[in-house]
């Protein structure tokens, strides 16, 4: 039976160290990257699956079919790293049926508005609604980039402080 | 001439270059793009992109990076298939920029430039241990 190992939040999605670390750490043999974008880029993905760590299955899917694959673990052997570039991706999921029980975020890009909520991590009011709400309904949200080093995971509890909430 | 650009991870290309400088004197034809806390992947595409032509004088770019599989690689391999007359190459070290910029003088060959690159790069990689060991025995021998 598959299953997913790590739920990620990163716009960079799959880059350098990062990734392997946590490919590593959570022992995944695959990443599914939620984009539609992606998804429907061929080149994209292409330049991910070149520069990923060799053994590494990656696939792209768009939101509507990925809520499907997911929905369908049981038939895979895969440790899936579940990769979005953004909240919302999670929260359409979530509307879709799949419930995961908590929810990493890494490295988020600088957006005009944005706050920077932990290091690397600036989240737009749009992300940080987002959040909160997956938050209210019980998903644990926690911020690490990497898995090594002194980084510890900020809890969302802390960090929605840092975004303008009380 | 060949153009330049350096990518990479935080302040590295500024200061390659800075220290590049030091030895060669000021460099023509060169650019650096930095991958700063809070970038995004598309931004940075962007930014490699407008690097890439302003120094492309119509005999190509090479682009030398940090990591492979870091964005700004990641954005570079991207270009390249996009784009003609562009090469990259990863694990850049000053050996690599001193081979490079020196034999970009020689050259107009972009190809053979990218491959100075690479072996110098490589060869500016010692385990000094390891190799004055190997020097001490083949003094011996």
């Amino acid at each position: 039976m598959s299953e997913v190992v790590l739920n990620r939040v990163d716009d960079r999605l799959i880059h350098g160290q990062v990734m392997t670390g946590w490919l590593g750490l959570r022992r995944a043999s695959a990443i599914w990257i939620a984009d539609d974008g992606v998804a429907t880029n061929p080149m994209m993905l292409d330049i991910f699956r070149f520069a990923a760590p060799s053994g590494i299955k990656i696939e792209a899917f768009t939101i509507d079919l990925i809520a499907e694959r997911l929905s369908g673990l049981s038939s895979g052997h895969d440790r899936i790293i579940l990769l979005a570039k953004v909240p919302k991706t999670f929260l359409r999921l979530l509307e879709k049926g799949y419930r995961p029980p908590d929810i990493n975020y890494g490295a988020m890009a600088h957006k005009a508005n944005s706050r920077n909520v932990a290091s690397n991590c600036d989240l737009s009011a749009e992300e940080i609604a987002d959040t909160e709400k997956m938050h209210q309904q019980g998903i644990r949200i926690w911020i690490q980039l990497v898995p090594f080093g002194g980084q510890k995971p900020m809890e969302w509890e802390a960090a929605r402080k840092k975004a303008g909430l009380k | 001439m060949i153009g330049i650009v350096l990518a990479a991870h935080g302040p590295l290309p500024a200061a390659f270059l800075e220290s590049t400088t030091m030895i060669l004197g000021e460099l023509p034809q060169v650019a650096s793009v930095s991958l700063m806390p809070g970038d995004s992947l598309e931004g940075l595409i962007d930014c490699l992109q407008a690097a890439v032509n302003e120094v492309n004088t119509g005999d190509g770019v090479l682009i030398l990076l940090d990591m492979f599989g870091g964005t700004p690689a990641n954005a570079a391999a991207l270009l390249t298939q996009q784009t003609n007359s562009l090469c990259a190459v990863t694990g850049v070290n000053l050996p690599m920029l001193l081979e490079t910029f020196m034999a970009r003088m020689s050259t107009d060959r972009l190809e053979s430039l990218a491959e100075t690159a690479f072996s110098g790069g490589q060869t500016g990689i010692v385990d000094i241990v390891e190799a004055f060991k190997k020097f001490r025995q083949d003094k011996t021998d």
